[in-house]
């Protein structure tokens, strides 16, 4: 069988509603933070299939974009967990309701 | 995300924030206006179907050298400016992660670490009065 770009989209499309769900219900912060990386991976591999598929590089210099902008995410967001971390003592979700909007 | 966390490096995170609350009309207008864009941003490839090569891909070179020219050539800008952004993201985790990191709690006895966490409460308190 051979592997077409539908077969790509369709692996994206469930890696990026895996990463959805884990965003909307994980509780970990920690886990919050995997949950963004299967999304911005998901659409990484959406990019580089159509680039290949469409051949063109656009997609795939995108998806290196992507890759930089994910690293630089989790960075920030891990400082700002360990400061979360110090402060409470715990990452979880719930008990984080000083902010109400 | 960056910006946020260079903003966030300049205060004290370790004490309470009273938010003050905005107006909720606001925020609802703002909320349909990001809608529409996102209904727009997915509606857009159906509308426009002429899409172009902008930098197709040559069989000749490899997948890796053509990468590379087109990166330090069509895109050396977006590169310089990602790299910039990947120092101050390090930077500020750094910072974030580093306020209070002269206080080793592996290093301290256990009579330290209760002193230590009896007096953080009072220091709190202190800092959110003013």
């Amino acid at each position: 069988m051979e592997i077409t770009l539908a077969h790509y989209l369709v692996l994206s499309s469930a890696l990026f509603a895996i990463g959805l769900i884990g965003v909307m219900r994980r509780k970990n912060l920690l886990m919050l933070f995997f949950a963004t990386e299967i999304l911005l991976n998901a659409t990484n591999i959406a990019f580089a299939a159509i680039a290949h598929f469409h051949n063109d590089l656009t997609g795939q210099m995108f998806a290196f974009f992507v890759i930089a902008i994910a690293a630089s995410e989790v960075a920030v967001g891990l400082g700002l967990l360990i400061v979360w971390y110090k402060r409470t003592g715990k990452i979880d979700l719930d008990i984080m309701t000083s902010m109400r909007g | 995300m960056a910006l946020y966390a260079f903003g966030m490096m300049f205060f004290d995170t370790t004490r309470n924030i009273v938010e003050k609350r905005e107006n909720p009309r606001i925020i609802f207008l703002l909320g349909v206006i990001a809608a529409t864009l996102v209904v727009f941003i997915m509606i857009s490839p159906i509308i426009s179907s002429n899409l172009e090569t902008h930098y197709p891909i040559d069989a000749a070179v490899g997948n890796s050298q053509a990468i590379g020219l087109i990166l330090f050539t069509k895109f050396l800008v977006p590169f310089e400016v990602a790299a910039v952004m990947l120092l101050v993201a390090m930077i500020a985790g750094i910072v974030l992660a580093g306020k209070k990191m002269d206080k080793s709690l592996t290093l301290m006895a256990e009579e330290e670490i209760a002193l230590m966490s009896a007096t953080k409460p009072n220091q709190d308190s202190e800092e959110g009065a003013h």
